[in-house]
């Protein structure tokens, strides 16, 4: 498994890479043909979760910014994209206009945290204030005059029949279980290797060079908090359009987006997957939604007192996550080898 | 009218300060952010909610909410936070992980159903309106907590240390003071006041796993926009919150209030980016 | 000299905490390609008069004029793009970085794409970088962390460079090279050193300024300075020189 340590990550990727992930597209394509549609579902709402926690890998690993309240944007792309497709009747600017509008509110947001230059913890705190208090606004909207357009919003029942995405150049019917499966797989792909290339780019450095040291950038000449606004709208992104595609996969949306289990999960997610990897956090929710079903079935009872367990423990125990921590094993069982393979 | 709003403000600033106060001091003299302070309070609604059902009186299961709430506290402490001690985003993880595996125990032993106090208690007619005379004992232990706290801080030998150690961590460990010994009991007494609260709202609210959530953003913000005194931030924190909160919920609804609280708290930050005290130097 | 242009410009500059004055109403110029030392005890507001000229702190009162703009209430990365750069007393870089990664963030602020390559390898064998690129800064010896830090700061090609201290914690024989580097330097660049290392001064100082208690005490030559009953008072004479 690769481990991109900070400092590599700003080198363009190595021809492997580029074979690993053409190799994770083609078995991508060719999952859907060989599977019945239950796995696929699974998946799929795997895949969605894989873009929330690289939204929040990507912001606090590279960015330094540790935001607990992506279930903010991921719950609004959600509901945005839900009452416009509702509204419109069409689906497909619905979707772009859903994926957009979170990431004006992270700038709104964002500008008041970052230009104010709070604290860290006080902005890891008020970013899950700010999800709580939505939760909490989309509970109390139950009554029938809370409406927009057409739609009622139903509070903490949620919205159901929301409908599913039309591709124009594929059809005039909605995706299909395994067009949602392409989807998600695909935009799971698209943004780990869009954020790989934005590493390497000047704005991907100047982040980076940011969480080493802000003080530093500011006295090159470096606007940081221009540069940390920025990255926090590019995660509202991903955080947003991984909620759009909640939204198309289950075709419900309820107050559940934003609160704060969803977003335990999410930091659970990426502190197990180790968040100084873009890799981590995706195989990070692979393993925590593996362990959270196979206890479901399990029936031991309350998964959250395992997930809390696990919180605890990696923080104590295995900061850095499980990939980087499994790199460094490798790497130190490495070095010892070749000690005594010189030594022979 | 006017008598309705004015008790309406008193009763928000007093419930604000009631949840926020322990939060604030495990805060401003630890720089730690307790994420399971919610759930410390859950805990001391249970347990005076089991205290009362074994039919102790109710001031005795508030003592007792207190007291095992703020024990608790301290295996807390020994168990978690001390090896986390200058990890500031690391202590807000593992509370975080704290919080979660307490409401899944506590589910898991209570079951999810809301657990009550079966006391009643009658009403007081102001203004046109009848009030629960409970909220009375509420504004009553709210300035309790806070006339507690300032004495212990500004009284006792503790309290001294205390002070010390918030203005020079170092220079009190260089006196021979045990560093360990402070924050563990400041843990404690933290955590003692949020189950104390819990105690408190317990009659009104019952007692259920996820009650914490329903507290913990206003605590929050009220610490925040407090800032690194617990008593000056907490006071004036609430202040102005239950002014906003108090008046809008009257006028509109909780939610609107508890929103307007939200957006004003942001808005101020972007002014006072350390809270209302972050530019005082010293006081409590 | 005093024909040249005014490239940094401070009128009763001042800087409280609380009910201490650390900068006391500094009036201070400096023209285009000096080399100025400041000296004075510990404690004397140099540290902190260096933090207002670059905008980590805001002044209380006064007023601060930078290349003809008046940057009394500017952030530091905007002083820094007016071709500002400073070496912190203590190494103040990305330690988490390679060497190569530090020096082109530096270098990219001014410059684009294969010029900021090319700007990092020149000042990369200028200062003896070029074998180290690839380390990470956070595991080299504190010297070569200065070396790094001096490196970021001159690889943009600043108008001002300001120098807290560059050769603390560096042996002789660094010391030396620094000196000669800075005089260097100092051919098309304007230069602020801050130094307690006396000898050094000698090697590379024109003009003096004496701070003390927040105020400048003296400006001249190095050799009417140190001979000044005062400055040997106040400063030379505790220090033991």
């Amino acid at each position: 498994m690769a481990t991109e340590f900070a400092s590599d990550a700003a080198k363009q990727p190595k021809l492997w890479w580029w074979g690993a992930v053409a190799a994770a597209a083609v078995i991508l394509g060719i999952v859907p043909t060989m599977t019945d549609i239950s796995l696929q579902l699974d998946l799929s709402i795997l895949f969605v979760f894989m873009l929330l926690a690289m939204s929040m890998g990507f912001l606090w690993g590279y960015a330094g910014i540790l935001s607990f309240g992506q279930t903010i944007f991921f719950g609004l792309g959600g509901y945005a994209y839900t009452i416009l497709a509702m509204n419109m009747g069409t689906t497909g600017l619905p979707f772009l206009m859903a994926v957009l509008l979170p990431v004006v509110f992270a700038a709104v947001l964002g500008y008041f945290m970052i230009y104010g230059q709070i604290s860290d913890i006080y902005l890891s705190v008020i970013t899950l204030v700010v999800t709580l208090i939505f939760e909490k606004s989309m509970r109390s909207t139950s009554g029938p005059e809370y409406v927009i357009g057409t739609v009622r919003l139903n509070g903490q029942n949620g919205i159901p029949g929301v409908p599913g995405l039309v591709l124009p150049w594929i059809g005039d019917a909605p995706l299909s279980i395994a067009g949602v499966f392409y989807l998600s797989g695909g935009l799971v792909l698209c943004v780990y290797v869009g954020l790989r290339m934005i590493l390497t780019t000047r704005f991907g450095r100047v982040i980076v060079g940011i969480r080493e040291n802000e003080r530093r950038m500011e006295l090159l000449g470096y606007d940081a908090r221009w540069y940390k606004l920025l990255a926090f709208m590019l995660a509202a992104l991903i955080a947003s359009l991984s909620g759009v595609l909640y939204a198309i996969w289950g075709n419900f949306v309820a107050p559940e987006m934003f609160n704060l289990n969803q977003a335990a999960q999410v930091v659970i997610w990426v502190i197990v997957g180790g968040r100084s990897t873009l890799i981590g956090p995706v195989v990070g929710t692979g393993v925590i939604q593996y362990l959270s079903n196979w206890l479901g079935t399990v029936g031991v009872g309350q998964v959250t007192v395992v997930l809390g367990a696990i919180l605890m423990i990696f923080v104590l125990v295995f900061p850095r996550g499980l990939l980087p921590t499994l790199g460094a094993a490798i790497a130190a069982l490495w070095s010892a080898k070749d000690r005594k393979g010189r030594g022979k | 009218m006017i008598v309705t709003i004015i008790y309406l403000v008193m009763y928000s600033i007093a419930l604000l300060t009631l949840i926020s106060l322990g939060l604030a001091v495990i805060f401003g003299l630890m720089k730690v952010i307790n994420l399971a302070h919610g759930e410390f309070i859950m805990l001391g609604a249970y347990v005076c909610v089991l205290c009362t059902d074994a039919g102790l009186p109710l001031w005795l299961a508030f003592l007792a909410a207190f007291v095992g709430v703020g024990l608790f506290g301290i295996v807390v402490e020994r168990l978690l936070i001390r090896f986390l001690y200058g990890r500031i985003i690391d202590t807000l993880l593992a509370t975080w992980g704290l919080s979660l595996f307490m409401v899944g125990i506590i589910t898991t032993v209570f079951g999810p159903q809301a657990r009550s106090v079966p006391l009643s208690f009658g009403n007081v007619q102001m203004g046109g309106m009848s009030f629960s005379s409970y909220n009375f004992v509420l504004m009553a232990v709210a300035a309790l907590m806070i006339a507690v706290t300032w004495a212990i801080l500004r009284y006792t030998t503790f309290g001294l240390i205390v002070r010390g150690t918030m203005q020079r961590a170092d220079m009190a460990s260089a006196l021979g003071v045990n560093r360990n010994m402070v924050y563990m009991t400041t843990f404690g007494y933290g955590a003692a006041l949020a189950g104390l609260a819990g105690a408190v709202l317990a009659p009104m609210t019952g007692a259920s796993p996820n009650m914490g959530q329903f507290f913990i953003s206003k605590a929050f913000v009220t610490v925040i926009v407090g800032g690194q005194l617990p008593l000056t931030g907490t006071i004036s924190a609430s202040g102005l919150f239950g002014v906003i909160d108090g008046s809008v919920s009257y006028f509109w609804s909780s939610i609107v209030g508890e929103v307007s609280t939200l957006v004003a708290a942001v808005m101020l930050l972007r002014l006072l980016p350390s809270g209302i005290t972050g530019k005082m130097r010293s006081g409590l | 000299m005093t024909g040249l242009a005014v490239m940094l410009q401070t009128t009763q500059l001042e800087k409280r905490f609380g009910g201490v004055r650390a900068v006391a109403g500094v009036d201070f110029t400096l023209r285009e390609g000096e080399l100025r030392c400041l000296i004075g005890p510990n404690g004397a507001g140099k540290s902190t008069f260096f933090r207002l000229l670059t905008g980590q702190m805001k002044p209380t009162a006064g007023a601060l004029m930078i290349c003809g703009q008046d940057v009394t209430r500017a952030r530091a990365n905007e002083i820094a793009a007016l071709g500002v750069g400073i070496k912190n007393q203590i190494p103040d870089v990305m330690n988490g970085l390679s060497v190569s990664e530090n020096l082109w963030l530096a270098a990219s602020q001014r410059f684009r794409g294969a010029q900021a390559r090319r700007a990092v390898e020149k000042v990369a064998e200028r200062l003896f970088l070029t074998g180290i690129l690839n380390r990470l800064v956070g595991e080299l010896a504190h010297g070569q962390r200065q070396w790094v830090e001096i490196a970021m700061v001159i690889v943009g090609e600043p108008k001002i460079v300001l120098l807290d201290e560059p050769a603390a914690g560096m042996s002789d024989e660094e010391t030396a090279r620094t000196a000669e580097l800075i005089r260097e330097i100092n051919k098309d660049t304007t230069i602020i050193v801050v130094e307690h290392d006396m000898p050094f001064i000698r090697q590379i100082a024109q003009t003096v300024t004496v701070f003390h208690q927040g105020r400048i005490l003296l400006e001249g030559l190095f050799d009417a300075v140190v001979a000044d009953p005062t400055v040997r008072e106040v400063y030379l004479g505790r220090a033991g020189v």
